[in-house]
């Protein structure tokens, strides 16, 4: 049977690959449907909001944020979008993560995106109504800026790909959505004060970061401010007249990017240089305690432990890419610093949230946490003396949990948690028996709870003040047992992360244009402690009461500070509070409601393409391909046909037509094909032949975490292969089994893996069903292992085993630059394999930038590799271990580097020798290929 | 079965370099009387106001559609409803019929509008062709063309004299018999939307935020008003000049000295022009607003929401004001109430203004669908 069945899998597969997620052929993370939402679609002027049941009320401040967001932006685009706008909402970022609109995994950063294909909108509700305006508003732009390049281009009849650079639509969509904050000033302000500013020209260095987004914010604020509102808009009006961005920003400012750059630059330096003389830097002016990644939410505890006391902080941090919770002393990570957990690499704990939420610690050694645990939440306590998690609280009706506290004695903790519908109200949990209580019930967001002394009130953020609706943050106090919250703090910004200590609070606060530390005394008066320039966040007091601790943001990152306790100066008393709650998000009124039913699916094209390839293998591939979903992305349809005829006789057999029902509504998702392929084949074994298979296939894949995942599949088919170079032929019913396992936690460098594992473990029987015996059965075992060695260095091992035996073994092609290097591709077509490869990863270059007379060519990385591959591979059966294995074992060594072009694209030069491991074969192999590492 | 196939590859032959268009040539007899609506928006002082005794009803008296969007101003010329598509065409209509009257192809994209004056026609092309031509319409040859970086719409004549602007910064007098430049003025700031002009002096409104008048015989600057946000759409001169910005505001700039008589700031930005008649200003804006402003102190007199964004500047026709909406809608509203009288739905949005000759209105779809009304 030849590995035909490997390629049909392979064949019918790729019609599965694109709706599942990344990867996921072989290996791959999983995007877990854990509930099944009842979706409903709401009709207004512009949109068609999708939403489920338990978010209706969301649903409708959605919509109004949505058509009010819509306005504006026609107003300013000049621009109608003469299509509903599907805009699909979801009450918590646990669940958004779940959404199918895109197959990709969503990063806990990804605040919401624009899909680009049918142009769907899919944000999430965090929890603050004003930030999901902004989230709203900000794709929107999007919407909007793809409409008006679209209506541009079409009435000049023009075709371009092209569009403007990605710095440019982040920032339009930032400058046109949200008003420049504190938190936008306190990056271009350090990238300004730290002689980092980077110019237009190497922005997309920074492509899709946090960073980029506020750049292009400050770059169109700037043209806006500097050469007149009406400019931006002519951008896009002008996007017809000239052939790149250069040219068009040229026609419209009369000026070059280049000039624009220098503009840009010097009105930033104007602006942030003369703030140093009233303001420091975290790093001048208090002692940094962490180095490596980012750090921050750092809790100063005193360990007691075999009668010794020892202070320490606790802390999160993200180092290498995942975000762990970690230990130093108070003198700094340098001296020592123990690792607690690691998160992001078990289903347990599959985020930590590094930004958005804190953690706790007390002096028994307690550390308090919520992470991600597969669909919401959970509270962790974890025991720093048994080096081990204690206790776990799960809340069913809590999608999230952010920034755990102690109460004093630890018998209670308290936290901000949002519920299935996306309010975030303030909770208490006994910590003996597990019982929660809600403090507070109400769609305002409250956050960053706190304690008081007596354990009998709370302190808390919450923008239920009198400019909430703008974003504003105050904060509040309320008893454990509920009630009303009485404000202490008043004023139009942000007052966050409050920290109890004797007679006053201490918080981190906006107020005065950047994050700084104040304390709110007895007296009602207000100190400032910290007068940084660039942030300062997440308050604490040392044990004995004399420094403090903080999270300070400078040079492109977060660490941990300390800094005296010192004269504060004293501001005004603070504002009097002004009085009740005066805002609630506004839902769209019923009137402009056009209808709101149960959604139906309802599909439309993804991709409809004619694309022909034949590979001697493979045999023909492509042909016309269409596919077709649904607007959720749970449902699919894809098809499949080509032609392999090679005479007008063999016309109508010789179709090759496949269909492919996809189903990722639930958990289990599951996928049912019926094919019927024919073409003339190639392999090492049979030589040419022809095959026709004609059956279907059901596929069943279930994933048990984010990580790992089981599959199985089944083909049954009527294969007729004709081996017309033996003179023989065979018809019969196979049917195939499939059953993998399969794990995947690693972490990507540009170039590949570098920190993690890998498995596939498969198992495969086929039978022939007419003469009711087993034809072949295959093994597979792909282990790979990654050990980090620094921030871009790791040494990566692999272990792949496979064996087919039976009538008809299914053989595997091996060799060359993605398997056994020094080998030829597809040097090896055998049924016994067992190949180890050993790879060190190093950095070489970062963003290397080579000038012509006529441009320059970037390069984002080139990493280097050295290699030891070992290999045995027979079509005879194992010999393990014996003399025979020892003469047939195959062996090389090399060196390589990769090189990345942007971050889909990694070229790969290896040169190798091979050896039997008696000696080196002369000269050296030099191969080039496409790909990731292994 | 072969001489029918030659015969249709003959037939093509013969189209393709005869042209499967009609090329549009004024007849050698035809009197070309003086227009009554000779530039984008009327007449040189930009009022878009004719005089009629139209009833408000929007009858269809005739529709066309051609294949590519209409781009810049439309005007009336010859008796022919004139405008440019983006596929560098001039388009001509006899206006009561509808029959199309044949095109001519330009190198350029045509952004000024046509201006026809005597059989002859002016309009320059956009970037890339930078050139403004003064045509023969009866014979189609180029009387003069001269090199003009980036003009921009609806150039006035005063005497002879053609006055344009350009977004490349420049302002122009030229000799419209000769093409010859009488004055060229650096404004230092882009021209988006052309002159207007009266007693002697040329208002040009910049994207600087200044309003420059300049004397028509000289180029000599009478004043430069500073109004502080970019002026994109044209003036219009009564008592006073009125212009708007496109941060929202409408200012009545004293005609000799430049002083803000007086300013109004209104939410959205307006990108259109005004129209006026009788001491009322009308104007759209981007949010879907048609306003009438009493001139004298700027109150507003009547408001009307459309469904889309304005940026087709309003006309007024006898006593109606006649405006499109990117919602698709033509709009027709009585001048003194802002009621709404009639409408029209077409199938994508109205960006360009429409024009009347009193008789008809006529009015271009972003689709390129054009149709004319009447009672």
């Amino acid at each position: 049977m030849s590995s035909k069945l490997l390629l049909t899998a392979a064949l019918v597969l790729m019609l599965l690959c694109p709706l599942l997620s990344e990867g996921q052929v072989y290996f791959g993370k999983n995007k877990v449907q854990y509930t099944n939402f009842s979706w409903q679609v709401m009709e207004t002027a512009h949109f068609r909001v999708y939403f489920y049941l338990e978010e209706e009320e969301l649903a409708g401040i959605a919509a109004r944020i949505g058509e009010d967001g819509y306005r504006t932006l026609a107003s300013r685009f000049k621009h109608e979008v003469y299509r509903k706008i599907p805009l699909i909402i979801y009450s918590s970022p646990n669940y958004f993560s779940q959404t199918n609109v895109i197959p990709t995994l969503l990063p806990e950063s990804v605040g919401g995106f624009t899909e680009f294909m049918k142009g769907r909108v899919v944000v999430p509700f965090h929890g603050s109504y004003h930030s999901f305006a902004h989230v709203i508003r900000h794709e929107l732009v999007h919407v909007f800026t793809l409409s008006k390049l679209e209506s541009v281009m079409s009435k000049q009849r023009l075709m371009r790909m092209a569009s403007p650079p990605l710095w440019f639509i982040e920032g339009i969509a930032e400058y046109w959505s949200t008003e420049w904050d504190s938190e936008a000033d306190m990056i271009l302000k350090d990238m300004v004060l730290s002689g980092r500013l980077y110019p237009i020209s190497r922005m997309y260095e920074l492509s899709g970061t946090f960073f980029m987004y506020k750049l292009g914010q400050s770059v169109c604020e700037f043209i806006n401010d500097h050469y007149g509102s009406d400019k931006l808009v002519l951008i896009f009006e002008n996007w017809w007249k000239a052939g790149d961005f250069d040219d068009v920003i040229k026609i419209t400012l009369g000026e070059s990017l280049k000039d624009l750059s220098k503009k840009w630059e010097y009105h930033l330096k104007k602006e942030y240089f003369p703030q140093i003389a009233d303001g420091g830097l975290a790093k001048q002016e208090s002692e940094q305690l962490t180095r490596d990644g980012y750090s921050l939410k750092g809790v100063p505890i005193v360990l007691e432990d075999d009668g010794k006391s020892s202070e320490w902080i606790v802390f999160k941090a993200n180092k290498r890419g995942y975000t762990g919770i970690y230990m130093m002393p108070p003198s700094g990570e340098k001296k020592k610093l123990r690792t607690l957990l690691k998160g992001e690499r078990s289903a347990g704990f599959e985020s930590l949230h590094l930004l958005q939420s804190g953690i706790d610690a007390n002096n028994d050694g307690k550390v308090l946490f919520s992470s991600k645990s597969k669909e919401s939440d959970v509270l962790y306590l974890y025991d720093v003396k048994r080096g081990r998690v204690t206790n776990k609280y799960e809340f069913p009706g809590l999608a999230a949990i952010i920034s755990p506290r102690f109460s004093r004695d630890a018998r209670m903790a308290v936290f901000s948690g949002s519920d299935l519908s996306g309010r975030t109200d303030i909770y208490i949990v006994n910590l003996m028996t597990g019982d929660l209580s809600r403090v507070t019930d109400d769609f305002y967001y409250d956050t960053d709870p706190v304690f008081t002394a007596d354990q009998q009130s709370i302190i808390f953020a919450s923008d239920r003040c009198f400019y909430g609706n703008e974003g504003a943050i105050n904060l509040y106090r309320i008893s454990i047992t509920g009630g009303t919250p009485e404000p202490i703090t008043s004023g139009h910004w942000h007052d966050i992360s409050p920290e109890v200590d004797n007679g006053g609070v201490y918080f981190s606060s906006d107020r005065d244009g950047a994050y700084n530390i104040y304390r709110l005394n007895g007296d009602s008066t207000i100190g400032k402690i910290t007068s940084l320039l660039t942030g300062a966040y997440d308050p604490r007091l040392s044990p004995d009461n004399e420094k403090l601790i903080f999270s300070g943001y400078q040079d492109f990152g977060f660490h941990i500070y300390r800094t005296e306790v010192t004269d504060s100066v004293i501001l005004a008393a603070n504002e009097p509070p002004p009085g009740k709650v005066m805002w609630r998000p506004g839902r769209l009124n019923e009137k402009f409601v056009k209808s709101s039913v149960r959604y139906k699916t309802e599909y439309s094209f993804d991709i409809a393409q004619s694309a022909l390839a034949f590979d001697p293998v493979y045999g023909s591939l492509g042909g016309l391909q269409v596919a077709l979903s649904d607007m959720l992305g749970d449902y699919a349809f894809y098809f499949l046909l080509t032609n392999t005829a090679e005479s007008k006789d063999e016309l109508l057999s010789s179709f090759n037509t496949a269909v492919t029902y996809i189903n990722m509504k639930n958990r289990l998702n599951w996928g049912l094909g019926l094919f019927h392929l024919y073409d003339e084949y190639f392999n090492d074994y049979d030589g040419y032949f022809n095959e026709r298979q004609v059956g279907g296939l059901l596929y069943l894949n279930y994933p048990m975490s984010k990580f790992n995942r089981l599959e199985m599949s089944t083909y049954l088919r009527y294969s007729d292969k004709d081996l017309w170079l033996f003179q023989f032929r065979r018809r019969g019913a196979l049917m195939t089994n499939y059953i993998s396992l399969v794990s995947d936690n690693s972490l990507w460098d540009i170039s590949g893996p570098i920190e993690g594992h890998r498995y596939n473990f498969t198992l495969g029987l086929t039978t022939r069903l007419d003469k009711q015996r087993q034809y072949n059965r295959i093994g597979l075992l792909d282990v790979r292992h990654y050990l980090r060695l620094g921030k871009f260095s790791a040494y990566a091992s692999r272990l792949f085993a496979y064996s087919s035996t039976g009538i008809e073994p299914q053989r595997l092609y091996f060799g060359g630059s993605w398997s056994f290097r020094g080998y030829d591709r597809r040097g090896f077509y055998a049924r016994n394999i067992l190949f180890v490869s050993n790879e060190l990863r190093f950095p070489l270059i970062d963003n290397l930038s080579i000038g012509f007379p006529f441009g320059s060519i970037g390069f984002s990385a080139i990493r280097g590799a050295l290699f030891f591959d070992a290999g045995y591979i027979t079509d005879d059966r194992f010999h393990l271990f014996d003399d025979v294995f020892f003469d047939e074992l195959l062996g090389s060594y090399g060196a390589g580097f990769r090189v990345a072009l942007g971050r889909m694209i990694v070229l790969r030069f290896d040169f190798s020798r091979r050896t039997d491991f008696t000696k080196t074969a002369p000269g050296t192999d030099f191969e080039f290929f496409f790909g990731w590492n292994f | 079965m072969r001489p029918r196939l030659s015969l249709y590859i003959l037939t093509i032959a013969c189209l393709i370099p005869g042209g499967c268009t009609k090329k549009f040539r004024l007849p050698a007899d035809e009197q070309t009387p003086p227009p009554r609506w000779t530039y984008s928006r009327q007449d040189v002082r930009s009022t878009a106001r004719i005089g009629s005794d139209f009833g408000g009803e929007l009858n269809l008296k005739w529709e066309d559609k051609i294949s590519e969007s209409p781009v810049s101003p439309l005007s009336i010329g010859a008796g022919r409803l004139i405008f440019c598509g983006t596929k560098r065409r001039i388009y001509f209509y006899d206006i009561k019929s509808g029959d199309f009257k044949g095109r001519v192809n330009t190198k350029g994209n045509v952004q000024t509008g046509v201006v026809v004056i005597d059989s002859v026609a002016y309009f320059g092309t956009s970037p890339k062709t930078d050139e403004f031509f003064c045509l023969n319409l009866h014979n189609r040859k180029v009387l003069w063309s001269r090199p003009l970086k980036d003009v921009t719409g609806g150039p006035i004549i005063i005497d002879d004299r053609l006055f344009v602007g350009s977004s490349a910064g420049e302002l122009y007098c030229l000799n419209r018999l000769s093409g010859e430049i009488i004055w060229q003025r650096s404004a230092k700031a882009k021209s988006l939307a052309g002159p207007s002009g009266g007693g002697g002096i040329v208002y040009f409104p910049l994207d600087n935020g200044n309003l420059m008048a300049l004397k028509a015989a000289t180029g000599e600057m009478v004043f430069e008003a500073k109004l502080d946000q970019p002026l994109a759409a044209k003036t219009v001169l009564g008592d006073n000049v009125y212009v708007t910005g496109i941060e929202g505001g409408l200012f009545a700039v004293d005609r000799q000295s430049g002083e803000t008589a007086w300013s109004k700031e209104f939410a959205y930005p307006v990108w259109t022009s005004p129209a006026l008649d009788d001491g009322v200003l009308f104007f759209g804006d981007n949010g879907g607003l048609v306003r009438a402003l009493n001139t004298d102190d700027g109150s507003v007199l009547w408001e009307f929401q459309s469904e889309g964004v304005v940026v087709s500047s309003p006309i007024i026709v006898g006593d109606f004001v006649i405006f499109g909406s990117l919602d698709r809608f033509l709009y027709c509203c009585d001048k003194k109430t802002g009621t709404l009288v009639s409408s029209r739905e077409f199938k994508r949005g109205i960006s360009i203004a429409p024009v009347s000759d009193g008789q008809v209105i006529c009015v271009a779809s972003q689709d390129g669908t054009i149709q004319c009304f009447g009672d």
